[in-house]
């Protein structure tokens, strides 16, 4: 990979991401009402409005090249952060070979995929690359073809095997995570990687997304949306590093808590994968500060009224009990009563 | 929808549940494994009915030292090489040693429902450092640990692993801004 | 979800009672698929349609190498026509409309031996099978049984490619497949997968399970096409109408044929997708999906039919 640019923005350390105005606008805001509580809100991923977060399968923003540094530098960090089990090959295939159909497809100008029977040809022309390389032959590439195609894509990706009426993490590249280890819950059934989720289980919300789950077929993604809160725009809030961001949740006040604390919202889609049978699994994440959300309208009422009656479990399981008051505090010019 | 004022306290979904050892009727060979070599482990077996010569391998670890394990480890997968279709494998033993053999057992291609564990002594859990991706015994009953290859205090988690037999240890002093 | 259309190829007779068609994309790429999947044709039968599912054999044309889809048809005795409308009428140059296809039969990872048992057309899928298994490695065997001539489409050509891995059963005295000493002399870490007759599928799980098998390594291949019944009516309480539904339809299929979409998958009562709730009339339940506590409420319309007062549905 070329050094960094000094020019991209950062998701560690100094943390100089921003938001463009364009893309608060397009931020997939997660509360439809002024409650917020678990339930299975699952949809088909169908095509929205040119422009939004739900016009493509995989969305490509202004945050694409930072994102792709920061996600370099975490498996440089951490290579365990990508796993792909033996049985799990061909999945790998089978994702690299959905990005590279739906990229090249959505983003033209981007990305180019030629093919002569098995000898691809890909260039991507944000990061100025390409790649001659035999379609499912390992060595071929100069990685595992899961991590080959997560480099150039943002958002993390798991690959789940579907057996005995169920579904395993059994391969995954994830240097993105909302405080959940790949390293430790790879091979774990889907309600067992979900058991931290309070509340969740005994609403039976785990049940029925799984059966819903275990047909999805090919020709018909899914997607739903996950939130949780984020201290600076830190991407890697894994538990591997939670000695360097788990302080910052002490450091909120109600004068910096618009700055500082981010909504980090997954756009999850959950995709068949042909060959293989096995079901993608690509986790989106889009960071704003408060102080960024605040400026569309409603929306700083909206969070100050979810975050305000969430309840206790949630708000424990979402790592806010440090901050919440801060933030409630800062928040509530946003909400006159 | 509406939430329920208060909902049951639920068992975290991935720790294990265990039940007492139970005779599998159907299988067509039991295999017993106690993976200790303290003499009250045996009690723990199955009461088998009838004549069982040539319907069952029972495996003991000879010692409580990593060898004696190694060696168990071997038993198992070169009694499995063998084995029959419709083979029940039963565990007993110290947890982290009864999740060992049964990840022994799933690379041989047994099936999860033709296994049962039964652990003996529960004093001691497996706990895997995500900072360091080591693993470490501590008591079971302590919420905290540290772990003995990074130095990291750790705080155990209601989370457990199957295929590392181990429960997740996470940085416990972080928010407070200490030393981890 | 949207159809393919598919150009026959070829048609070619295989026994007198099965046909092979090679079926290619009419617009742009066919989609990739994983071994077992199938796919669900839609028939042209007079003014109507019938819909059935095949399984996919191959992904490519075997003499050409070029990607298509290969199913192989039974000519069914007593179907309700469209195994006989694709056998008469279907030729080589007609388009059809298909699914895309989808898996309920896919091999299993974890599997250290897989034990493929095939039942006259059941074979189908296997043929897939026998490319992904060839494919990594795999450890299988295939054991068959179809008569001679008849049923036991592409035998000779698993059994050169194949090896000591193919068993062939004629069904005559003294060469019957015999599942119980099969299943016995299989190895632990083994997965059987059964496709065929209803009663060659019953008898491998009865044997597996009487030999102590985990139920995690037993797989079949279940769905079958609506067997024929007697018509029967059907009152939809929201638009105040009703449907006779004939002989040669499913309730599903009647009520797309009159303009209500229900969402389905397998067709064939085994998946679950198309459950309608129902209030009243007598259902005769021909699903392997639902509880029978939960046939008191809800019916699979793609197998079950009435059999006496007329069925109100909520539609």
């Amino acid at each position: 990979m070329t050094a960094r640019s000094p020019a991209l923005e950062t998701f560690r350390d100094d943390f100089t991401y921003r938001n463009s105005p364009a893309a608060i606008a397009r931020f997939p805001f997660p509360f439809p009402e002024d409650r917020y509580m678990y339930s299975v809100n699952i949809e088909p991923a169908t095509r929205k409005a040119h422009g939004s977060v739900f016009a493509n399968w995989f969305d490509i923003d202004e945050h694409y090249a930072g994102e792709m540094a920061e996600r370099d530098q975490a498996l440089r960090n951490d290579p365990r952060r990508a796993l792909v089990m033996p049985h799990m090959a061909t999945a790998a295939w089978d994702a690299l070979e959905l990005y590279m159909e739906t990229l090249s497809a959505d983003y033209p100008e981007h990305f180019t995929l030629t093919r002569d029977g098995d000898r691809w040809h890909w260039q991507n022309r944000l990061l100025g690359t390409a790649h001659d390389f035999v379609f499912g032959q390992a060595g071929t590439l100069p990685c595992d073809p899961l991590e080959f195609i997560a480099r150039q894509v943002q958002g993390d990706i798991a690959l789940l095997d579907q057996r005995d009426g169920d579904l395993f993490m059994d391969a995954g590249v994830v240097t993105g995570p909302a405080d959940w280890s790949l390293a430790f819950d790879a091979g774990m059934s889907f309600k067992q990687w979900h058991a931290p989720v309070p509340m969740a289980h005994e609403l039976g919300v785990f049940d029925r997304a799984l059966k819903y789950l275990l047909n999805i077929r090919s020709s018909e993604p899914v997607r739903r949306l996950n939130w949780t809160l984020t201290i600076n725009p830190r991407l890697d809030t894994s538990p591997e590093t939670y000695h360097l961001w788990g302080a910052d949740r002490a450091s909120v006040t109600p004068e910096n808590a618009g700055r500082k604390v981010h909504l980090r919202v997954e756009l999850q889609m959950m995709v068949r994968l042909p060959r293989s049978n096995a079901l993608l699994f690509s986790i989106r994440t889009y960071l704003a500060s408060m102080e960024e959300l605040v400026t569309r309208p409603g929306w700083g009422q909206r969070l100050h009224r979810v975050l305000r009656d969430l309840p206790a479990p949630i708000v424990e399981y979402k790592g806010m009990a440090n901050y919440r008051e801060a933030l409630l505090a800062w928040l509530a010019p946003y909400d006159p009563v | 929808m509406e939430p329920p004022r208060s909902l049951p306290a639920h068992f975290p979904h991935s720790l294990p549940r265990y039940a007492p050892l139970a005779t599998q009727d159907s299988a067509q060979h039991h295999l017993l494994v106690v993976a200790t070599a303290e003499p009250d482990a045996m009690s723990i077996l199955p009461a088998l009915a009838g004549d069982l010569t040539g319907r069952h391998t029972l495996l003991l670890q000879g010692g409580e030292d990593d060898g004696a394990a190694r060696t168990l480890d071997h038993a198992l997968a070169a009694a499995l090489d063998q084995a029959p279709a419709g083979t029940h494998l039963y565990l007993t033993g110290p947890e982290p040693r009864i999740w060992a053999l049964w990840n022994v057992a799933r690379s041989a291609g047994l099936a999860p429902d033709a296994i049962q564990l039964a652990p003996t002594r529960r004093h001691l859990r497996q706990v895997y450092c995500v900072h360091c991706a080591r693993q470490h015994l501590a008591p079971a009953a302590e919420a905290l640990t540290d772990c003995p290859h990074c130095g990291v205090a750790l705080g155990v988690r209601q989370h457990f692993s199957r295929r590392l037999g181990a429960y997740l240890g996470v940085a416990a002093r972080a928010e407070q801004g200490g030393q981890p | 979800m949207n159809p393919l259309h598919v150009r026959v190829t070829r048609v070619t007779t295989l026994t007198p009672v099965v046909k092979e068609y090679l079926l290619c994309s009419d617009c742009g790429n066919l989609p990739a698929f994983s071994a077992g999947s199938h796919v669900r044709v839609t028939i042209p039968d007079g003014n109507a349609t019938i819909t059935n599912a095949y399984s996919l054999s191959a992904a490519t044309d075997p003499t050409t190498g070029a990607p298509a889809y290969r199913i192989a048809v039974r000519l069914q005795p007593d179907s309700r026509g469209g195994s006989r409308a694709l056998h008469q009428q279907v030729r080589a140059g007609d388009v059809l409309r298909i699914s895309p296809p989808a898996n309920l039969f896919p091999l299993h990872s974890q599997a250290r031996h897989h034990l493929l048992v095939a039942g006259g057309i059941g074979i189908t899928p296997f043929l897939a099978y026998a490319d992904a298994l060839e494919a990594t490695g795999a450890s299988f065997t295939l054991h068959y049984a179809g008569r001679p001539g008849q049923t036991d489409a592409y035998a000779g050509a698993l059994r050169e490619r194949l090896g000591e891995r193919f068993h062939g059963y004629s069904g005559a005295p003294g060469d019957r497949l015999d599942v119980p000493t099969l299943l016995a002399g299989q190895r632990a870490g083994t997965h059987v997968y059964t496709c065929g007759p209803a009663s060659l599928i019953d008898g491998v799980a009865a044997a597996a399970r009487a030999l102590g098998w985990p139920a995690s390594s037993v797989h079949a291949e279940a769905f079958a096409a609506a067997k024929p019944g007697a018509p029967f009516r059907v009152e939809l309480r929201r638009s105040g109408t009703a449907i006779d539904v004939p002989s040669s339809r499913s309730l599903l299929e009647a009520l797309e044929q009159a303009g209500i979409a229900v969402p389905n998958l397998c067709r064939g009562g085994v998946c679950g997708q198309c459950a309608l709730p129902y209030a009243g009339g007598d259902v005769e339940h021909r699903d392997h999906f639902l509880a029978p506590g939960d046939r008191l409420q809800f019916l699979m319309p793609c197998v079950s039919r009435g059999c006496g007062t007329p069925i109100f549905l909520d539609l």
